[in-house]
This record gives structure tokens, sequence and C-alpha cells, in this order.
């Protein structure tokens, strides 16, 4: 069943045809991680909490995810750090960690951003949470911002019930 | 005024909102591509440019716009700065006659593997078959190896404003 009754919208108005989450840092601060940091650690927002979003849709629908990330290394040398997106239950294709984005950062290069994304397809009725993990090193020592500005985790539910 | 008198939907079905599509890769491995590589070719989710193109395709039943983007990894073995330039290519074009939008990444050996991604959006008409389809396009002169792998390569789209472009 439909959450709208269509007769009772307004033809000349957009309709109520979606929903949005966004988790941005909180404090201007600035993390390191190593490969001493397990894969999967969801990452903070400079404040106490956890870069993640939650759903529950009410009817089959995509869910689109972005991640954005600042990071720099103070070792001179260039090293790999991985960054991803991780959604809990895992969707109705069985994905559940995707998007991984490879950050390659140096001392003589200043912060670089980096940018990730996934759609997912959700059941109806279940609660779904979409995390900003971190997933590896390639050995060194990698560092986030947890500005607003630069550290952002939003999702998109959309096509609702036409998955 | 909406193009559709809403009071004629029913209202135990979803709206027609707009459609979702995701093609990640599949296998784990990578493609080379070089300046002899031919422009347009498509991207591949399997090493080696085997298995299929990353690849969509929708047939709106109303026009709107179609987001896609486009997100993966790319190293060279080579110690030289290089720049490598692939994108999103739609056939047939859209109604305002574009096809492509391209992304440029470089590399060097020495930095690892670099994150590229690419998001095009495209105005379609209704009715129409229309694939969008990650591709290679050109090179600087060195070698350049993509990752196929589901884990960092993928391809999603979603349509916007069905019937408001």
């Amino acid at each position: 069943m439909s959450p709208t009754n269509f007769g009772d919208l307004l033809p000349n108005v957009p309709m109520p045809n979606g929903a949005a989450q966004v988790k941005r840092g909180v404090a201007d601060s600035y993390t390191n991680y190593t490969s001493g940091n397990a894969a999967g650690t969801v990452f903070p927002d400079g404040s106490g909490g956890l870069m993640q979003i939650s759903v529950t849709p009410s009817m089959p629908c995509y869910w689109l995810t972005q991640g954005e990330m600042l990071w720099w290394s103070p070792d001179a040398i260039w090293s790999r750090g991985d960054y991803g997106l991780r959604l809990s239950p895992a969707d109705l294709d069985g994905r559940s960690a995707q998007a991984r984005t490879i950050a390659p950062v140096h001392a003589s290069v200043p912060w670089r951003r980096y940018s990730g994304c996934m759609m997912w397809r959700l059941a109806a009725n279940t609660a779904y949470t979409c995390s900003l993990t971190w997933e590896y090193s390639g050995g060194y020592n990698h560092q986030f911002s947890t500005a607003p500005v630069w550290h952002v985790l939003h999702g998109l539910l959309l096509a609702e019930g036409v998955v | 005024m909406t193009p559709i008198n809403l009071g004629q939907l029913p209202t135990d079905q979803p709206a027609p909102l707009g459609q979702g599509r995701v093609k990640p890769g599949v296998t784990d491995g990578t493609t080379n591509y070089n300046n002899t590589s031919p422009n347009g070719y498509p991207l591949t989710d399997a090493p080696s440019g085997g298995g299929n193109p990353m690849r969509l395709s929708l047939t709106p039943q109303y026009d709107c716009w179609w987001r896609v983007t486009a997100l993966g990894i790319w190293t060279t073995g080579d110690a030289a700065w290089t720049r490598a330039d692939w994108g999103i290519d739609l056939a047939p074009t859209d109604a305002d006659g574009y096809s492509r939008t391209t992304s440029p990444v470089w590399m060097h050996s020495a930095t690892s593997w670099e994150h590229s991604r690419c998001t095009a959006l495209f105005r379609l008409k209704a009715g129409i078959v229309y694939t969008a389809t990650a591709v290679w396009i050109s090179s600087d002169g060195y070698g350049h190896q993509v990752w196929n792998g589901s884990t960092y390569w993928s391809i999603t789209g979603h349509t916007i404003a069905e019937g408001r472009i």
C-alpha cells in the first residue's frame, strides 16, 4: 500500500517522493590511522560519534550512498590508504562491503579529497545502516580531517517500490 | 503542472518516481590499456578485457534525467606521471545531443593505485532504449591498468524528475 493517497496531493507541487540522510564530521580535527586499525572500523565524527546513516524503508527501494574524505600523510613516501562504504545487513543482491576507494598520500603533497559511492537495493521494513569505514593501509600513517566541510556521508532513497 | 494526474494513480501502488541501476565489477584482476587501445572501447567486469561491459540499460517510461556514476581505480607500471582519459558513453545520444562525459586520471608507478570517478547527467526521451557504458578513451602514451573486481569498480545510475525535463 502506498503511504500516499495520490488523490489528496496537489497537482501543481512536487510529490513527497524520497528521503535524504546526511552525517557530517563535527569537529575540525585530524585523526591518524595506520595498519594497526582494523578493516571495517567506522570512522569517527571527531566528537564522539560515528560516520553512519540509517534508514528503514517502507517499501523496496534503491539507496544511493556517498562518502567524502580528505587525506594526507606525514610520511615522505607514497603510501596507500583505503576507505569504503559498508551496509548492514546485506542488501537484496547480497552486497555489504563495496565502493572501496584508494587514497594515495605523501607528505609533500597537500591534502587530497576522495569520494566513493554505491547504490544498494533494499528490502522493505528492514533497518539498514551504511557506514563510512577504514579498510586498509600500505603500512604508513594516514591522516583524515573530521571537519564538517570535508568529512561527509550522505544517502538518497529513490525509486521506492520499483526495484 | 505535474505531468501526472495524481488522482488517476492507484493508491495501492508506488508512484513511478524513478529507477535505479547498479552494475559492479565481478572478477578481481586488471586490464591493460595504452595509446593503441581504441577510443570508446568498453571497460569490463573481468580481467584482460574479459567478462561483460560495465554497462547499464534503461528504457524510460517518461522523458527524464539520468544521472550515471562510474567509480574505479587505476595504476601504471611506468615511473612517469601519465594521464589516461576514461568516461561514460551514452547510446543513442541524449535529447541535447550529448553522448560522453570524460574523466582524466593521473598516475605514476610510485603512487600506488589512483582513485577516479566519473559522473554524467543525460536528458532522456521516453520509450527509447538507452545504454550507459564505462569506456576507455585515450592515453598520453604510457601503460595504464584498471582494476576489474567488484570492491573498487562499479557503475550506478538513477532517473530523476521523470516527465519534467
